[in-house]
């Protein structure tokens, strides 16, 4: 049971950070830079969260696929495990420059886009592979 | 280490420092990135602890190399795919890190013009080395043991 609500909500939060991040252009103005619009804070609050399941769920996959003999399962889970630890390096180090930068620092948008990039990749595709695994 | 012979005692006792070395510079560096923004506002210059970092990975990142080096050449001989695959990927980090890492620190304070490090590498240094030194200690470790 478990397993499947934390598939669901990474797939849930994967796939909306990919819609959010391809109509962001279109629902805000150039200005938004100024005060983070409140869904992509709720986005961020969401994709803390989805690393913090990830990290756990892509560790135990990598440890039991180290430990087996399947070469594909092998690769899989350990490109998982260190997008997922990589994600959560980037993503802390720009979040926390939304508001508690000690100084002007303000995030880097270029991370910002590889992490609505990359992050939906990861987030749904490990999000489908609990449910099935749950499913099973 | 009781019961091993002379030359492998040796090597356990060279590699656990090496194993050492790898996993605090890795782990200390990946804390120390993601906390960066919060503690320092870099009006300054260049915080004190972030040169010390430099150093560190100015001699840790040649003995990677090294190492994953000699890693790959055993499992070259041995026919392991996946010793082979994950020997070579972290040789090719370690050596493209070096070359990143060495390029973007001599900017620092070193540079003929006003060239200055780029930030983009110093992110993609921060985030890809801890990758690649906390796993490569942790196994240097094991294989003292």
């Amino acid at each position: 049971m478990i397993t499947r609500v934390a598939g669901a909500y990474l797939a849930l939060v994967g796939a909306a950070v990919a819609i959010h991040f391809l109509l962001d252009p279109l629902i805000y103005d150039a200005s938004w830079e100024e005060s983070v619009p409140p869904a992509w804070i709720a986005l961020d609050w969401l994709m803390a969260i989805g690393l913090a399941i990830a990290l756990p769920v892509t560790f135990r996959a990598k440890r039991a696929a180290d430990a087996g003999s399947e070469l594909r399962e092998y690769l899989t889970a350990n490109a998982r495990f260190y997008v997922a630890a990589a994600l959560a390096l980037l993503f802390t180090w720009n979040a926390v420059q939304i508001d508690w930068a000690a100084g002007d620092q303000t995030p880097d948008s270029q991370v910002w886009v590889f992490i609505d990039v990359v992050l939906p990749l990861l987030f749904v595709t490990l999000g489908i592979g609990l449910w099935n695994e749950s499913e099973a | 280490m009781r019961g091993l012979p002379d030359g492998a005692r040796a090597r356990s006792v060279a590699t656990r420092p090496l194993a050492l070395l790898f996993l605090l510079v890795g782990s200390g560096l990946a804390l120390h990135f993601m906390l960066d923004p919060v503690l320092y506002d870099w009006e300054d210059g260049q915080p004190l602890l972030w040169h010390v970092f430099d150093w560190l990975r100015a001699v840790s990142l040649p003995l990677a190399v090294v190492v994953t080096l000699v890693q790959k050449r055993r499992a070259d001989a041995q026919g392991d795919a996946r010793a082979r695959i994950a020997s070579t990927l972290r040789l090719y980090a370690s050596a493209a890190l070096t070359l990143l890492f060495l390029w973007n620190w001599v900017q620092v304070d070193w540079a003929a013009g006003d060239q200055r490090p780029d930030g983009q590498v110093w992110v993609f240094i921060d985030v890809v080395l801890p990758l690649v030194f906390v796993p490569l200690g942790i196994q240097l470790w094991r294989d003292a043991r």
